[in-house]
């Protein structure tokens, strides 16, 4: 995406499904081209108690985006008095986007979350396409993320297995892509909540 | 298609699709691509739109499910005010005059509408600017179905059944994930007959993957 259009900000962002719940990464630094114009760029958003998101591209895209679905979130919670679904959430950010088909909120997100059904993530398109999966990376750094993600990864991995691949693979993707960097945020979710982490990469 | 907001815009794909005796036949695989890298490994190509009624899509994935959901939506309503389920005709023009509607930026979608209803089974191919055709014996989009199309050229015959038709159908995607790079990973198969749609365990898949 960044490639292309120099006004996008390279990311790499990591969204992993284990045995005890679901992890969420993206590393912080946010580059226009060659200028790396903050080196504390947030891109993973609390969405509900137990969905979150995290994104690449446009970092005003992603927030009001983020902002956006967190209140119809919140909406749908206080209208049908339970939790919104991981399908539900990623349901209404996809119809936002597929709104905007003509004039696109020019993201990549990774939706995770806990629900009834179980630990899923979903991954979106800036149009608004709708991707299950049990690993995913998205952003300039995902080809390479991809790479040290795809060769250890399994379903049955624990917490703390599936943060240190996720770990490693950010580590692998800001070594060889000049937009990705400046440490790692995370968010874990599990079936009991979610909890935030800022991970140095070292 | 590549290059427009760089993400998700996959036209490389294997679907086919073969009109049968008592029903329809659909395969595709399961790769997404953006560009050269791939996104995705299990994407969902063939995607149940009632019990009788099905579509395989290939093209902008946002696109092809969008027009998915109207599709689902508008099935199920025709079901509820008419009180038979929609005619698969119904359900291509609807989708067509969705694609032609947005003529001037085209969804960018390449589709297989497929069923069965009172006429009998049905496949038709829809184009991103809402054309039309129904096939008579079967059908392939993507980057693979000149490689499927061989195959199905070779292997067709009149009065297949359902259950003939499947190794077929896997056979075609098969041949064109092998020699189309944008095509890969796994594949998926429905069959909708006069009992409903139905989709292949992956044990029942599981003895095509071998050859």
């Amino acid at each position: 995406m960044a490639h292309e259009y120099p006004f996008i900000p390279g990311a790499t962002t990591v969204g992993v499904v284990c045995k005890e719940g679901v992890i969420l990464a993206a590393e912080k630094r946010v580059a226009y081209g060659y200028l790396v114009l903050s080196k504390a760029g947030k891109k993973v958003f609390k969405l509900t108690d137990k969905i979150g998101a995290a994104c690449a591209g446009m970092v005003a895209d992603m927030q009001m985006l983020a902002k956006e679905v967190a209140a119809y979130a919140s909406l749908h919670t206080m209208e049908t008095r339970r939790a919104a679904s991981v399908n539900a959430v990623a349901k209404v950010m996809a119809n936002i986007l597929f709104e905007r088909r003509l004039f696109p909120l020019l993201t990549q997100t990774i939706i995770g979350g806990v629900d009834d059904e179980g630990r899923r993530i979903v991954v979106l398109d800036p149009l608004g396409s709708l991707i299950p999966d049990k690993y995913a990376c998205v952003g300039s750094g995902a080809e390479i993320a991809t790479g040290v993600l795809e060769s250890s990864y399994r379903e049955d991995m624990t917490l703390e297995e599936a943060k240190e691949l996720v770990i490693r693979s950010i580590k692998v993707a800001t070594a060889r892509d000049i937009q990705s960097g400046d440490g790692a945020d995370f968010l874990i979710i599990t079936g009991e909540g979610m909890k935030e982490e800022a991970v140095e990469l070292k | 298609m590549q290059g427009l907001y760089g993400a998700g815009i996959h036209k490389g794909t294997t679907t086919v699709g073969v009109v049968c005796k008592d029903g329809v036949a659909l395969a595709t695989d399961t790769r997404v691509t953006t560009g050269y890298f791939i996104a995705h490994k299990k994407g969902k190509k063939i995607h149940k739109i009632d019990d009788h009624l099905a579509m395989t899509i290939a093209g902008a994935v946002a696109d092809a499910q969008n027009v998915v959901d109207i599709l689902k939506a508008n099935a199920a309503l025709f079901k509820l005010t008419h009180k038979r389920p929609m005619p698969v005709a119904s359900a291509t023009r609807l989708a067509a005059n969705l694609l032609f509607y947005n003529r001037y930026i085209p969804l960018l979608l390449q589709a297989i509408v497929a069923g069965v209803d009172t006429e009998g089974a049905h496949i038709f191919s829809l184009d991103p600017f809402g054309s039309v055709t129904e096939e008579e014996k079967f059908f392939s989009t993507g980057s693979g179905s000149p490689v499927a199309l061989g195959i199905l050229e070779d292997g067709f015959k009149e009065n297949l059944t359902t259950e003939e038709a499947v190794p077929l159908v896997v056979r075609a995607v098969k041949a064109a994930m092998k020699r189309d790079a944008a095509s890969g990973d796994s594949f998926d198969v429905a069959i909708i007959d006069k009992a409903g749609y139905r989709e292949l365990t992956e044990e029942e898949k599981a003895k095509y993957v071998a050859t």
